[in-house]
Order: structure tokens, then sequence, then C-alpha cells
């Protein structure tokens, strides 16, 4: 597979007049096991040694500035790609590292932030969409609140890569229902993926949590 | 029309200013809630001339309960169409929404979005989305109502699509909202596959009853590019229920009618390379899940007996939510035209569509006919 580490053939930022590679998942070719990962990789690479990535022959990169505010704090954040994701400008453009970068397909949950308190997913929200809003991220709630100290009392044996996303929709969870039902906190914490431990220590952990609430009023 | 200053970014907040920017700049991308097309970006093979942002325009997002059908605007989002109310009446629509993804995902993906995501006219092939969403509408009989900045069109939402599963929007076109008959019977909706997430389902299976036509109507999805009815199964189901009683005399029926559902996934699978199967799925696995699938959706659906009462209940709810919708979308300052050109007066039909193996015949029946509604 030695033409799946050729950044040629991928990178996104090589002219193209189309604007999505034609690659054709019928046609069985070895190229298109690579290319889910692969890109991310290059764009990542790419941005981390030149900044945003560079116009290519074929046309610019479209840029918006977006103003936003992030945590209760007004932020602006000018040259943001059209397609670059709320996660990414929060992450790597104003140093909000809390949410994590996991799957980029929707699937893991570690992105959770709110959006004007609705939970999204930061990687699948384009940045643009923030434009306006009150974007509030796991930072906004440090790690001395009820549901902080809940979480790492009973999944502190994980590795936390999903943890901040977890603390934000029980946060959301209990804000909604103070004292939610087991199949409503398995309801809620559905959309999170966790590799290292069995879900019975997040229910335990959210319990835990709204009689934590509870009892400060 | 030459745009000199091509746009970035276009979040207008109506209907009109939308279709005039996508026809000024066809090359537009429209993102409603992203969660499709942000797979793409990440994953570097999206590189849009800007985008067309219609998660902010009132008249695409929310459900209008007319006295014929039930109109939803193509921007409504997952997590809208799981709302109790919603749930009530189309209880399959509700349940193929629930099965996207998950709750945070769900609060920006759109069902328009979830039917016009994948390959496009003219582009070349993408992979195909899971659009669980689509065996839902196809069996309810939904039409895609489609605007460009100066004409209407509407299509049975399965002739949106090519025989690939591309989707057959012109440039400068725009879904706008889906019409559906008000639901007044028993739904269902059924996956086997991943959570959501980009991959393909194995099965998808949805199953509508109209106990006022007697009527049962079920498509099945996944295994070809596009869902499709089997309308042999629901005929042949319709004279084996005994709809004055509310009762399945025969316990073969169940087996019967499942068997009839699965063979209906080889009318697409022998319809030539284009409608082959598209994953590694083995067919009989496949076929087996659409008979289990089918079996365990017509009990829920039409138990042995005694299910007169729940019609019943869905009909009171149906009229509940004509009755309140105009009352609560004024209330609330939502608008009250739907984003459709008026009522459907003639039969729409799809040349063509007898190639995927399904429907030949479609037909959107005349105003005050539908039969559905009381």
């Amino acid at each position: 597979m030695s033409e799946a580490h050729d950044f040629d053939q991928y990178d996104f930022l090589s002219a193209d007049s189309s604007n999505e590679l034609e690659i054709d998942p019928l046609a069985g070719s070895g190229t298109y096991t690579v290319v889910s990962s692969l890109p991310s990789q290059v764009q990542h690479a790419a941005e981390a040694v030149a900044g945003p990535p560079i116009p290519p022959a074929s046309g610019p990169f479209a840029t918006v500035s977006i103003r936003c505010t992030v945590n209760g704090e007004p932020v602006e954040v000018p040259e943001v790609w059209v397609a670059d994701s709320l996660l990414f400008v929060l992450r790597d453009r104003l140093g909000r590292t809390a949410a994590k970068d996991g799957c980029g397909e929707g699937e893991c949950g570690a992105c959770l932030v709110l959006l004007d308190g609705e939970p999204v997913l930061g990687c699948l929200t384009p940045a643009l969409v923030a434009e306006g809003s009150s974007v509030t991220t796991p930072e906004a709630y440090g790690d001395g609140d009820e549901v902080s100290g809940a979480l790492a009392a009973h999944c502190g044996a994980g590795c936390g890569y999903c943890l901040p996303g977890i603390g934000l929709t029980t946060r959301a969870l209990l804000a909604r229902q103070p004292e939610p039902s087991e199949a409503a906190i398995r309801e809620s914490l559905s959309g999170h993926l966790c590799r290292c431990l069995p879900p019975g220590h997040f229910i335990d952990a959210v319990n835990e949590a709204a009689q934590a609430v509870k009892r400060r009023g | 029309m030459p745009v000199s200053t091509p746009v970035a970014a276009l979040r207008p907040t109506e209907l009109e200013p939308a279709v005039e920017a996508l026809a000024a700049q066809p090359d537009l991308c429209v993102l409603a809630g992203g969660t499709e097309l942000m797979v793409l970006a990440n994953a570097g093979r999206l590189r849009p001339g800007g985008f067309l942002l219609i998660d902010r325009i009132p008249e695409l997002r929310g459900v209008w309960f007319t006295e014929q059908e039930v109109i939803i605007g193509a921007a409504t989002t997952c997590a809208d169409l799981t709302h109790p109310d919603l749930r009530a009446v189309l209880p399959a629509l509700a349940q193929a929404a629930r099965a996207i993804g998950s709750a945070a995902l769900r609060t920006r993906a759109t069902l328009g979005g979830n039917l016009a995501s994948g390959k496009r006219l003219g582009g070349g092939p993408a992979p195909l989305p899971g659009r669980d969403m689509l065996t839902t509408l196809i069996a309810l009989g939904a039409v895609a109502v489609c605007r460009t900045r100066h004409d209407w069109r509407q299509v049975p939402v399965a002739g949106l699509y090519a025989r690939d599963g591309g989707v057959q929007l012109q440039p400068g076109e725009l879904i706008t909202a889906f019409r559906l008959p008000l639901g007044t019977g028993q739904q269902g909706f059924m996956k086997i596959g991943t959570r959501g997430g980009p991959g393909r389902p194995v099965l998808t299976l949805a199953l509508v009853v109209d106990p006022s036509t007697r009527q049962v109507a079920c498509a099945i999805g996944g295994h070809g590019p596009v869902p499709a009815r089997v309308d042999h199964a629901g005929q042949w189901l319709q004279a084996h229920v005994d709809w004055e009683a509310g009762a399945i005399p025969d316990p073969g029926t169940y087996q019967t009618f499942a068997r009839l559902v699965a063979e209906g996934l080889l009318a697409p699978l022998t319809a030539g390379p284009a409608g082959a199967s598209t994953s590694r799925i083995p067919d009989e696995y496949r076929r087996q899940a659409a008979e289990v699938c089918a079996r365990r959706a017509l009990v829920r659906a039409l138990p042995p007996s005694g299910w007169l009462e729940q019609v019943k209940q869905y009909q009171i709810k149906a009229e509940l939510m004509r009755a309140r919708s105009a009352v609560e979308r004024a209330e609330r300052g939502l608008p009250q035209a739907p984003p459709v050109p008026g009522p459907i007066t003639g039969p729409i039909n799809v040349p063509g569509l007898g190639a995927l193996g399904a429907r030949t015949d479609i037909t959107i029946p005349a105003q005050g006919n539908g039969g559905r509604a009381q």
C-alpha cells in the first residue's frame, strides 16, 4: 500500500476542478480504503506547518470572519475557511482544547459542545454556523462542579478522552431532568463512545451528580 | 447571471433570497445541518465555492397540518421529528429520525439533508449515504417539493434519484418541503445496521397501514441505491386482514407477508449493475433480515386482534393536530404558509421509475380524494 502514503494523490490542496474527489466505492480499487483517514491527516499536517490552507490554482478557498461568544467571552476569528468545523476553530484557532477531536464523523461524541445551549457535535458543525451565537465548551465548567466530581470519582480509571463531552451531556440532561431515570441516562449518553469503561460507571456517576446537585439546591 | 464577486457564505432568513442566491451562484453548496457535508469536509473531500446556509429560514423548518396532508419543511431537524406530537401521528418518521446518529447529531441533521446528500447529477461517483429517512418517506407516499428561482417542481421522493442513487436536483434547485398524507393508522420503522454515522444500513424497513383505505404500504432500503416499495406484499395482505373486526385471523399470514417482502429484495438486485448490492453484506443475510423485520413490523402494527381502538386513537390525534396546527403557528409567530406552490391537483408521474423494479404507476390522488383524512 505504498500509494497510500503518496500525499499528492490525496492532497486536497492540489488543483482539482470538482468539489468532490472522484472516488468510486464500487470500483474495488485499493485506493478507497485509505481515503477516510488520510486526507484529514494531510489537512492537519498542512495547517500545522503553514497555517490555513493555501488557495489552489483552480479557485480561492472561501473564507469568512466569525464573531461569536465562547464561554461568555466575545471572540472574533478572521479567515475561517467556510468548511472548517467549529471544533477546529475552538481547538486550533482559539486554544479551547477541552472538546476532543475523535472520529470526525459524528460517531464518538468526544467533540460535543453547546451551541446556544443545544448540544451539537463540534466536528460536524461548520464554524460559520456559530456566527452571532453563544458557544459553551467543557472549559466553562472547569473541574469544580458536581458533575466533574462524580465523573472523576466513578470514571477516573478510564483515559478520560470521552469525559468532557459526557460532562456537557450530563449537565444538559440534569438541567432538563433533575432526577433522570436510568433509561433517560442511557438514552442521553448513547451518543458517547467510551472504550475504557462499561456503561454502569457512567450511570452511577450521573446518579451521584444528580443527587449532589439536588443537595446543593 | 454572472456574479462579479462570489459569496463565501450566505445565511438568508427567507426563502426568496436563498433561491435567488442559488440561481446567481449555482456552485454554492447548500448546507442545512452540515452533518453529512462536514464528514466529507473533515476528510478533505469537499471544497465548496461557498455555503448557502438554510438553517435560519423559518419557512423551511416546521410541520404544517392541512386538511389532506402534512407538509414538512426540508430543513426540519431530526430532533424536531422525534417530538411527541409528531410521533403520535407519523410514528414511522419519528422512529426513522430517532435511528439517525446520536441526540447531539439529531439537533442539526435535517430531513432534507438526509435525502439530498450524496452524489449529484453530473457529479462523479461518491459514496451513497444511508438516507434512512427515505425508506419511510417512500412507504408514506411522500412528494418532494423543489424550488428554483422561477419554478416549482413536485415529484414523488423516489423520483429525486437516478438508478444509481445520484440525486437528480437541477442547478439552482432547492428542496423546500415534503408533503405526505396525514397518517391515521399504525406505522413502524426498523433498521438493521450500525447506529447512525456514515455507514450504510444492512436493511431499513418501513410499514404504513391506512385503515381508511385498507392498504398496507411497505418499503425496504439498504439493499440498493434507492429504497423500493414492495407493493405485491401489501396487496396480498389486504385480503388477509379482517378490517371490520381489527384482526388477522390466520397466524400464518405474518410469515407469508414477511416472505413476500423479502422476495421484494430480489427485484432491484437483479435490475442490472446499477441495482447491484452496494455493500459486502451477503444477500442471504439481508433476505433473512428483511423477513424478520417485516414479520416484527407487521406483528407490532397489526397484532392478531384488538387494534381497532388503537386506530381510533390515531384518528383522534390526527384531528387534534390539524385543529391545533394553525393556532399554534400563529401563537408562536411561525409562518402560516408552507413552502409549497399550492395543493396538488393532478397526477404526478415519474417517467422511468419502473426501472427500479418497484412502482410503475405512481400517482397522487387529486385534491379531496386523498381518502386518508376522514
